[in-house]
Order: C-alpha cells, then structure tokens, then sequence
C-alpha cells in the first residue's frame, strides 16, 4: 500500500469500531498521555539537572517489573507498577548512599546504579522463561517492558495514564511557585522556611510514577527521551517557565501521536518514532528559535560582518578624500592602494556595496551616495573620538590606539558620540593629527 | 533590656569535620548597619548561612529577636551569593522579585494583586523597572545584584543579611546600592552585609565585624576600624587556626 493510502487507513481507522480501530485509538492515546505528562514534568527535571538520574530511573525500574510478576503469578498491572515503583525508589536510595558515602561523584553513581539494576532485570527476565510452566505460560509479552509497544495498552492501562497525568499535573500547579523557588535558588528557599529537599523528594516520587506508567509505550530504555527532548525543545524557544512546562506537554503529546501514526504507516516501532519525532522538533527549534536558534544567530553575524565591511570601505574612501581627492566616485586603483590590497581584491568588496543605499560599484568607481559619505564623515569621527578617549582614558600610547577604534567604529550610535565628544571637550584633531569631522546628522545603517 | 534582633551564642560551623568558624560571640544591635569583613576564607559566607539555618551547627545557637530562626523566617531576608544561581533559568525579572513575597504567603497560595504592587514597588527603588518583563539572562553584574535587593525588599523583613552585595558591580551601582542600604537600615531596622573590600568598609557600614575564622571585633566603624585590628584580622597569626583545623578533619576521618 502506498504512503498516502496507509494514511487515509490510519485515520479512518480511528472512526471504525472494531477491535483494530480500539487498539490503534487505545496507543494514540496511550501514547499522547505519556507524551503530555513527561513533557510536563520533564521541565522541572532538565531544570533540576536530574536528566540522567530520569534516564537511570528508566532502566532501574525493570526487575520490579520482573519481581512484580513473579510475586503475583501474573502480568496484572498493578503488581507491575507496585514493583517498578519500589525498585525505583531503591535505586534513588542506592545513588545517593554512593555519592554520599564515598568519593564516588554523581555520574559515576548514576552509571553503578544503572547497569547494576538493568542487568538484575534481564537476569529476572529470562529465569522467568526458564522458570515453571505456570510462570513462562504467563509471561509472553514482558519482552514489551524493555522496548515498549503502545498496540498492548489496555484500557487498565489508561485508567493509570490518566490517573498519573491528573496527579502530576495538579502537584505541579500547586506546588509551582515552591518548585520554581527551589529549583532556581535553594538558598533562599531554605531562607524562606521552605524546604527543597522535600520538593527534590516529590520530583522523586512524581518521575518514578510517570516512568512506571509509561513503560509500556516506550520501554526502559527510551522512556527518558520523553522526559528530555521535548523540555529541553521548549527550553529553546520560551524564557518563561509557566510556558515552558505546557508547550513542552504539548509537544510530548504531539510526538506521541505522530509517533504511532509513523509506525503504522512506516512500521519504525513506536518508540524509536517517537523519539526520532521528538528530536526532529528540536533540531527545527535548535537552528530557528527566536532567540537562542543557530541560525538567527548566523544571519545576524553575517549581517554584521557585510555592515562591517561596507563600513570599512567608506572609511578608506574618506580617507582619499581628506587627501584631496572627491568623494562621490573613487577609482577602484585609488581605493585599493588606500587599503593596501590587490585592486582586483577591492572590485570583490566594492561590489558588495550594491543594495546598501551608501554607494555602488561602476565602471571601476566606487560611486557614492550623500548618505554614503554622510555615513563615512560619522563612522571618521567616531573612530577618531574613540581614539582620543582611549589615550586620555585609558592612558593608551599613540601607536596603541587604532586598532580598538578599528572595530568599536561601528557600533557608536550618534549619542554616544555626542557625549563622547563633550567628555573630550570638543577636541579637533585626533591623536596622529588628524581632524575630526563635525557632527551633523551621523548618517547612521541604511 | 531589648532583645537584639541577632544574638549569636558561641557559635562553631564545620565543613566535613573541619572547623571553619570557631566560638563567635556577637550581639548585633537593633538599627545597625554592620559589614562583616576579613580575608578570603575567613568564613563570612559562613556566618551568615549558619544564621539563617543553611548549615548545621556543631555547637552553639542563633537567636532572632530571642527566637530559633526557624520561627522568625518572616524577619529575616537572605541575599545570596550571585553565583549560586543558573541565570539561565526561565525566569522574568519581576518573578524573580514577586519571589521575596512567597515567605510570606505560604504553601499553595499565588502571589495576589497587592503582592504585585510590592514587587514593582521594589524594582522601583532599584530603578529595574524598565526590565520587568525581561528574562533575566543577559543582565549586567550590577543589575543582577539589584534584582536581587529588590526581591529582598519584596520581602518586607526586619532584618537583612547580604552574601557580597558589592560583588562583581560599578560604580555607579555600587553608590546606589549603598544608598539604597542605608534607606533599608532607617526604614526597616538591621543590616548584615559581607563587603570584601576594606578601602570602602569604613565608609559603608556603622559598624564592622572583623572575622577571620574566629571573630578578632565587633563594634561601631570608628572603634574597631583600627590598625591594630586590621592587622590581627588579615596578618598571618589566625592561620593557625586553620591548620588546627585540617588536623582535626584528618584525625576524625581517620586520614593521615
């Protein structure tokens, strides 16, 4: 069947009845619940810096999923989460006596407790397939504890999805001014009588029941994607917490849905869609996010770098002019002796000067504009104001002082200069006896 | 006789078994605007973390107005050290502020409208104003520290103890901050500020508290702003304390 068929199938499976359509609704919602509810507390988690510890939680939790069976006798769901919870609140007791106890630091202590419990589980796991028959009959299907599989959630399952997300949510509007303060300044939070002990022991508590629960979409061993990528994705585009936390559940809840979605068009398996989803979205807000996206940052840098460039050459064409020479249309032979490089070197960068409305490049001149030279007469003068204030200020020797106002040149705004100016008592003439020019009406970016 | 908003009874802190502050006995007059001064290392962060009941004590009590901290946490604000916190944190700087009012409302309950008011009240006073919808990244040293005085005066205490206010700040915050200081000192009562530079102390602060370890005096400015008591606080005779020190952590561990 082709891409788009697959689709259609999917989503005109969520209309049907059958037992197909109830399992597919059953793993979206299964999945988007997880999602939401990670998302959510995961915010506080990378926040908190307990990524790792959430990824150790992970794994830690499957021999009590294998013990929980064996006591019950069955894959009952309640014995399962009883059993996960306790291992998991035995390997955060058994992290922190290392760290407390011995030398050993916390990512040491976090890799013990990992690999130690993690490998008890396996171990449990497979005496379970070897064990009596009235055990291994049982047994088919735990296999989906380690790799998740959202096609196995039941409605039992969701009752405890949903449970969990109602618990977690409302302990995190409630306590959120508490979590914030502890979190953020673990000082002053002890200095106002709280203490943030007891909130990393509800984040305890909150993260082992949100990782039990979402065992079966995700398995141990990707569960903690969810409780990371899409915190750290929302991290990248808000700087308010209150916002963060819900646009990271939305996108948790997104990346599950999308995730079961892939898989029955794709067959990836659920987890690994998930995940992959989840990162995609945070390499978009990685390079596009307003403030803190790579590639804003580099389109502002190669702005600045093709401003500073412009700027450079009306500075030399203003120097040709002082000499004598006319301002409006500088040969490229005159500019590029000026500047001291190859001509064919300066027509590369005069042609640069189209679109700037400061000049452009013609018949090997340099033609400028008025509000081109108007520019060069403020950037000269900033330059040269620059100059003097750092051997006065700064007690900077001449022959010191042209490479610092070689690059604070672009950046004095015409205030700026006109304080600078008065600190300076109006001087006239610059360090290496050159005159700066009057301040009219700075010129400023095109 | 009035009950001293600070009293501190021979008080001795040590970090893993080594003693770090030995045997400080103050009483911190209502109304005084004290610097505590004394080389690096000599525990004044110490001194304070141990009065607001962050560190455990090895021997010793701290009073507030006669009380256990822990009974008078409403009067007292606490200004920790810059660098204790991630300034990265998804934060503005008036929830960073409106925090100085949770003390005071207790668990679950939001920040109202009037806790609103003081919060902007606050940045007022240290002119942050036009930053109150600003993340708080990206913030000079000196706004930082402001913020972080105007959470203090959110908090509406008694009392103020101030890790190192002047840390890592111009000038010109500098004279605000002292401004705002001694309007703090008249408006609310008790000041405890850890100041590390000695060329500026006697100038600030009313009264100085020179540590080094032990406390070498305690008074106003003019009294123990003196030669010899500098000298004592920063010369090399007090490193012996800290020597016995190490030899007591090494005995108690069981390292050699």
């Amino acid at each position: 069947m082709s891409f788009a068929e697959l689709t259609g199938e999917f989503f005109s499976s969520l209309l049907g009845r059958g037992d197909a359509a109830q399992a597919t609704i059953s793993a979206i919602l299964g999945a988007c619940l997880a999602g939401l509810t990670c998302g959510a507390l995961g915010s506080f988690i990378i926040l908190r810096r307990m990524s790792l510890f959430a990824d150790m939680l992970g794994h830690a939790v499957l021999p009590g999923v294998a013990v929980g069976f064996i006591l019950a006798g069955s894959k009952s769901t309640p014995a399962l989460l009883l059993g996960s919870l306790a291992a998991g609140l035995l390997a955060a007791a058994l992290t922190r006596a290392i760290t407390s106890y011995s030398p050993i630091k916390d990512d040491a202590s976090l890799g013990i407790t990992l690999s130690l419990f993690y490998a008890i589980g396996i171990w449990l796991l497979s005496w379970i397939t070897r064990a009596g028959p009235e055990l291994s009959s049982q047994s088919s299907g735990l296999n989906h504890y380690l790799f998740g599989n959202p096609a196995i959630i039941q409605t039992v399952d969701l009752v405890f999805l949903v449970s969990a997300a109602v618990v977690v949510l409302a302990l995190l509007c409630l306590f959120f001014k508490e979590l914030t303060a502890s979190i953020f300044d673990p000082s002053f939070t002890v200095s106002i009588g709280l203490s943030p002990r007891l909130f990393d022991g509800l984040l305890l508590l909150l993260l082992t029941l949100v990782i039990v629960v979402s065992l079966k979409i995700l398995g141990v061993i990707l569960v903690a994607a969810l409780l990371v990528i899409p915190p750290a994705t929302a991290y990248l585009l808000t700087d308010r917490l209150g916002r963060m936390v819900a646009l990271s559940a939305f996108l948790g809840a997104l990346s599950g849905f999308g995730g079961v979605y892939l898989d029955f068009v794709f067959g990836i398996g659920v987890g690994p869609a998930i995940v992959c989803l989840a990162f995609l979205w945070l390499m978009t807000a990685f390079l596009a996010a307003p403030h803190h996206g790579v590639l804003g940052r580099y389109l502002l840098q190669k702005r600045l770098e093709l401003k500073t460039l412009r700027e450079n050459l009306l500075t030399s064409a203003w120097r040709i002019g002082e000499r004598g020479g006319q301002l409006t249309a500088i040969p490229i032979g005159e500019l590029a002796n000026e500047r001291s490089e190859e001509p064919s070197a300066t027509r590369i960068l005069a042609r640069r000067m189209n679109g700037s409305g400061w000049g452009r490049f013609e018949n090997d001149l340099l033609v400028l504009t008025s509000a081109g030279q108007e520019r060069a007469r403020a950037l000269m003068r900033g330059h040269r104001l620059w100059e003097i204030f750092l051997q006065r200020e700064a007690s900077l020797a001449p022959d010191h002082v042209h490479a610092g106002a070689e690059e604070i040149e672009h950046f004095l705004d015409s205030e700026t200069l006109r304080e600078l100016e008065a600190l300076l008592d109006n001087p006239e003439t610059d360090p290496h006896g050159k005159k700066i020019p009057p301040g009219l009406g700075e010129g400023g970016s095109p | 006789m009035t009950t001293p908003p600070i009293e501190i009874h021979d008080l001795t802190v040590s970090y893993d078994q080594k003693p770090v502050l030995w045997n400080i006995d103050v009483e911190i007059p209502e109304g005084a605007l004290v610097g505590i001064i004394g080389p690096n290392g000599a525990g004044k962060s110490t001194l304070l973390k141990a009065c607001m009941g962050l560190l455990d004590l090895s021997s010793g009590w701290v009073k507030i107005y006669g009380d256990p901290i822990e009974q008078q946490r409403e009067t007292v604000g606490y200004i920790p050290q810059r660098e204790e916190i991630d300034w990265d944190f998804p934060i503005t700087v008036r929830d960073l502020v409106l925090m100085g009012r949770y003390g005071h409302l207790g668990l679950l309950r939001r920040p109202g409208a009037k806790d609103r008011l003081v919060a902007d009240e606050a940045l007022e006073q240290v002119g942050m104003t036009a930053f109150a919808d600003r993340q708080i990244a990206n913030l000079s040293g000196g706004q930082q520290q402001r913020i972080f005085l105007a959470r203090a005066l959110a908090q509406e205490s008694r009392v103020y103890l101030m890790d190192e206010p002047f840390a890592g700040v111009d000038a010109t915050t500098e004279k605000t901050i002292v401004k705002l200081l001694e309007k703090m000192r008249s408006e609310s009562g008790t000041l405890l500020v850890v100041h590390h530079d000695l060329q500026t102390a006697s100038e600030y602060f009313d009264h100085l508290l020179l540590l080094n370890r032990r406390m070498v005096a305690f008074g106003p400015t003019e009294e123990v702003f003196t030669e010899e008591l500098l000298r004592k606080t920063y010369g090399g005779h007090l490193t012996v304390l800290s020597q016995a020190g190490e030899a007591i952590r090494q005995s108690k561990s069981g390292k050699k």
